[in-house]
């Protein structure tokens, strides 16, 4: 994770490396618990089949953290994010395997804009997001 | 008057109302243990959240409940707070967060005080499939002594309860 992107290294149209994700139970629990949040239907899978689900669901939250992971792990964890943003489409469950990739659409400034997409093992789109990040560039070059 | 209509009206009444709330700080620790999380189910994860990363931006809009929050006795049936919002009750309501706009400004500074102003950005209801849905955007802005941290505009779908 300490690897860092310049500027210099992006263009418009490069994708992102993919990432597998395979949320279990477990997984959900410590995110609750990381966030105090104490909705059953992250945790009871009794209770979310009362409201309908198969199992336990992916929380809203963890979903925007796994595409904002792919930009990180590309980019490097110490990369400047400027803005962020992402929709909920579809729920998940443990088992699911969720694939989150991402494109870059915008270069400017020492700006990169990039679109992003979590689908499920059906293809299926569970988040898309869109993240601008600021990068450094390298020495002794200027725009 | 069904839950949604409710919470619909209730809403609107404090449209634009910003509550203020102390979070105390959070620790180093809390935020590795966040980022530990996040990590659990991707393949390929290596290393510490110890070594060097900045703080995971998402943390501060993920955290549901600051301080101690209510007890086990005070829950709803769903397991939620009952005033997760600073005032707006949507109890009996089945809620589902629908993402989050962010504007980041600086990186949490662990072992720094924080507030968070808290307001309802915009509330519509529509007619779905399966009964109303409430719309519910809800503006969070995060501050220490040097200024913004993060904004984050979140929307909440909420439908009835299932009879």
């Amino acid at each position: 994770m300490a690897t860092v992107l310049h500027l210099e290294d992006v263009s418009v149209g490069m994708k992102l490396p993919e990432l597998i994700v395979r949320p279990t139970p477990v997984t959900l629990f410590r995110f609750s618990a990381v966030t105090w949040n104490p909705h059953r239907i992250h945790y009871d899978a009794a209770y979310a089949a009362t409201e309908g689900y198969p199992d336990v669901l992916v929380h809203s939250h963890l979903h925007g953290c796994w595409l904002l992971e792919c930009v990180r792990a590309w980019a490097g964890s110490e990369v400047r994010l400027i803005s962020f943003s992402w929709q909920n489409r579809r729920y998940a469950v443990p088992g699911d395997v969720l694939t989150v990739s991402g494109e870059v659409t915008g270069v400017d400034v020492g700006l990169v804009a990039c679109d992003l997409r979590e689908v499920n093992q059906d293809g299926e789109t569970c988040a898309p997001g869109h993240a601008v990040i600021r990068l450094p560039r390298r020495e002794g070059e200027s725009s | 008057m069904t839950t949604v209509e409710q919470a619909f009206a209730t809403a609107t009444r404090a449209l634009g109302e910003v509550t203020r709330v102390d979070l105390g700080s959070i620790s180093a620790r809390d935020l590795c243990r966040f980022q530990v999380a996040v990590w659990g189910s991707m393949q390929g994860t290596t290393g510490s959240p110890l070594d060097g990363a900045r703080p995971h931006p998402l943390f501060l809009s993920s955290v549901l409940v600051w301080g101690a929050g209510p007890p086990e006795s005070d829950l709803l049936p769903d397991g939620n707070a009952p005033d997760p919002f600073a005032g707006v009750s949507l109890g009996g309501l089945r809620l589902m967060g629908g993402g989050q706009e962010l504007t980041m400004h600086r990186d949490v500074v662990p072992d720094t005080p924080m507030v968070m102003e808290v307001s309802i950005a915009d509330v519509t209801m529509r007619q779905g499939r399966s009964g109303p849905l409430l719309i519910l955007v809800m503006q969070r802005r995060f501050f220490d002594a040097m200024g913004p941290l993060v904004d984050c505009r979140e929307t909440f779908l909420g439908r009835d309860e299932v009879a």
